[in-house]
């Protein structure tokens, strides 16, 4: 049996309203509201992000401008940081006072989205926890449990007045808090203008360009396992401009957990390879020969380190045009 | 030196939080290291796991690589000091604990746990004819999964010991293009929103800052 599942799980959550098939639980009433507040709701706020031992402060502004979403994520600590969205496209400006653009201009993001939102496998349990109190104000707490151990799970804490997401933990199986986001204070008329999501000047731009893959498909790599409920969604060649060759991504989501395979050719075995993981996160990369060829494979995800390393154990990589 | 052997054993277990591995990562020397290896040696021989020496070169690639740690990054990236710490500490694991894992046979059913709770969705069929390889290099049993608190941990394959692993290329353009496009997909697709990004911002800030 398929479920209903729309999470917002934070601060400017992007999913469709979910199909209604069966009589929603409180829960799922509750995340529905959640999810549309945090897309149509004008609000600015600050908050603690805390990843593994250390704690960042940020501050996150959201508006509606021409129809289009706009938000504004600034480190506030140390060196400044921030990413925009704006509208369709997102701009990261990193440390060095560099700028990357990606442009989202995916036609079939909305399909995804929309059979996500109806077809989502029962992995997730959602259920109301109580009460709770996050930035001075009144919440409802809430629980999104996995149902093995291939995924992290949830614990929310929703404004009761304006149904935003204040409080988030990621936890592990044990149920400690791997990733943790809490608002201290929030505004909900904040009167944000174009101008608050100008571009900062930067020293360089650049950007992750799209590569076309021939036809032929130069190379291919397959899941040879996956943990129920994940899908491959995104595939593409891109790389950043004049820097490498080109690396293709293939991305897996069961619609809240995600990780993404890179493979990319290189020129000698003179690579790192192993595992890494900083919260949440988990880093593993191989390498692989075919034929002569040598490759690197990297996932990177959000998902238990045992699991990614058993997806890694199963991949497989294919070339169908050995001239490359 | 550090000579701090409580945090040295916690460490050793897996025990110690993100800013205190790195701590020890940082302070290691070669007499710690020996410790280290004495330490391990030991808790092997009590739990009848076989043991062998660590590979010589290991030592000099874990000098290698917290030196190459200590140093700033060509470039300030997303995962810059992720990436950076985990090489050293992946070098650093191995140098500690990697032999043990090499040295179990293959098909003495010494594989590690990988997942109990399965739920395997079926993979889709490999069409036949066109050129392929499973990710077969690395057996189980012959790899490290020993978490190191909440920092890194280690997967090194026989094969990879006998070619002599040491080179690794902390590549660091490549690695925070791929967080970048990772974040910017699970944004789009996970129901996460904006997580992602306060994820990427918090690592490029914390690289930034090394």
């Amino acid at each position: 049996m398929m479920r209903i599942l729309a999470l917002g799980l934070t601060l400017a959550a992007p999913l469709v309203a979910p199909v209604a098939n069966a009589e929603p639980t409180p829960a799922q009433t509750l995340l529905e509201q959640m999810t549309e507040a945090s897309r149509q709701l004008e609000y600015q706020g600050r908050f603690l992000y805390q990843l593994g031992g250390e704690v960042s402060t940020m501050e996150l502004s959201h508006a509606v401008i021409d129809g289009k979403q706009y938000r504004r994520l600034t480190h506030l600590d140390g060196r400044l940081v921030e990413v925009l969205q704006l509208g369709d496209e997102v701009v990261c400006l990193h440390p060095n006072g560099t700028l990357t653009r990606i442009n989202d201009n995916d036609t079939g993001l909305l399909a995804f989205r929309e059979r996500l939102s109806s077809s989502i496998p029962e992995q997730y349990n959602v259920l109301v926890d109580g009460d709770g109190r996050v930035a001075g104000r009144a919440t409802t707490r809430m629980r999104v449990a996995p149902l093995d151990n291939h995924r992290y799970g949830y614990r929310l804490w929703v404004d009761r007045d304006s149904s935003l997401l204040l409080k988030s933990e990621m936890v592990d199986a044990s149920g400690l808090a791997v990733e943790r986001i809490e608002f201290v204070s929030l505004d909900l008329e904040p009167d944000l203008q174009r101008s608050d999501f100008q571009l900062p000047r930067v020293i360089a731009e650049r950007s992750l360009e799209t590569v076309p893959a021939p036809a032929s498909g130069r190379l291919r790599m397959e899941a040879g396992w996956l943990p129920s409920g994940f899908e491959a969604a995104d595939r593409d060649w891109r790389r950043v401009a004049d820097m490498r060759h080109p690396v293709t991504a293939q991305s897996y989501t069961d619609g809240l957990a995600t990780f993404t395979l890179f493979v990319e050719r290189v020129q000698s075995d003179q690579v790192e390879e192993g595992v890494s993981r900083v919260g949440p996160t988990v880093a593993i990369s191989r390498v692989q020969t075919l034929g002569e060829r040598i490759y690197l494979m990297t996932l990177v995800g959000e998902i238990p380190q045992p699991t990614a390393e058993r997806i890694m154990e199963a991949v497989v990589i294919r070339a169908t045009d050995t001239r490359q | 030196m550090n000579r701090d052997y409580q945090a040295l054993s916690a460490f050793l277990d897996g025990e110690t939080n993100e800013l205190e591995t790195r701590r020890v990562l940082r302070d290691l020397d070669q007499a710690d290291i020996a410790t280290l290896g004495r330490w391990q040696l030991a808790s092997d021989t009590l739990r009848g796991h076989a043991s062998r020496e660590v590979p010589p070169a290991f030592n000099a690639r874990l000098s290698a690589a917290l030196a190459a740690e200590a140093k700033p990054a060509r470039r300030s990236g997303v995962m810059g000091g992720f990436a950076r710490a985990a090489v050293a500490a992946s070098v650093a694991a191995a140098t500690v604990i990697g032999w043990q894992y090499w040295s179990v046979p293959a098909g003495t059913g010494a594989t590690p746990t990988l997942a109990a709770n399965d739920g395997v969705a079926p993979a889709g069929a490999v069409p036949a004819g066109a050129a392929a390889i499973g990710a077969t290099p690395m057996a189980a049993e012959q790899r490290l999964t020993r978490p190191f608190g909440e920092t890194s941990l280690v997967a090194q394959s026989a094969r990879q010991g006998e070619r002599a692993t040491g080179t690794v290329n902390t590549a660091q353009p490549r690695v925070n293009a791929m967080m970048l496009r990772h974040s910017e997909f699970t944004a789009r697709h996970s129901s996460q929103g904006m997580m992602p990004y306060a994820r990427l911002v918090s690592m490029d800030a914390r690289n930034g800052a090394r």
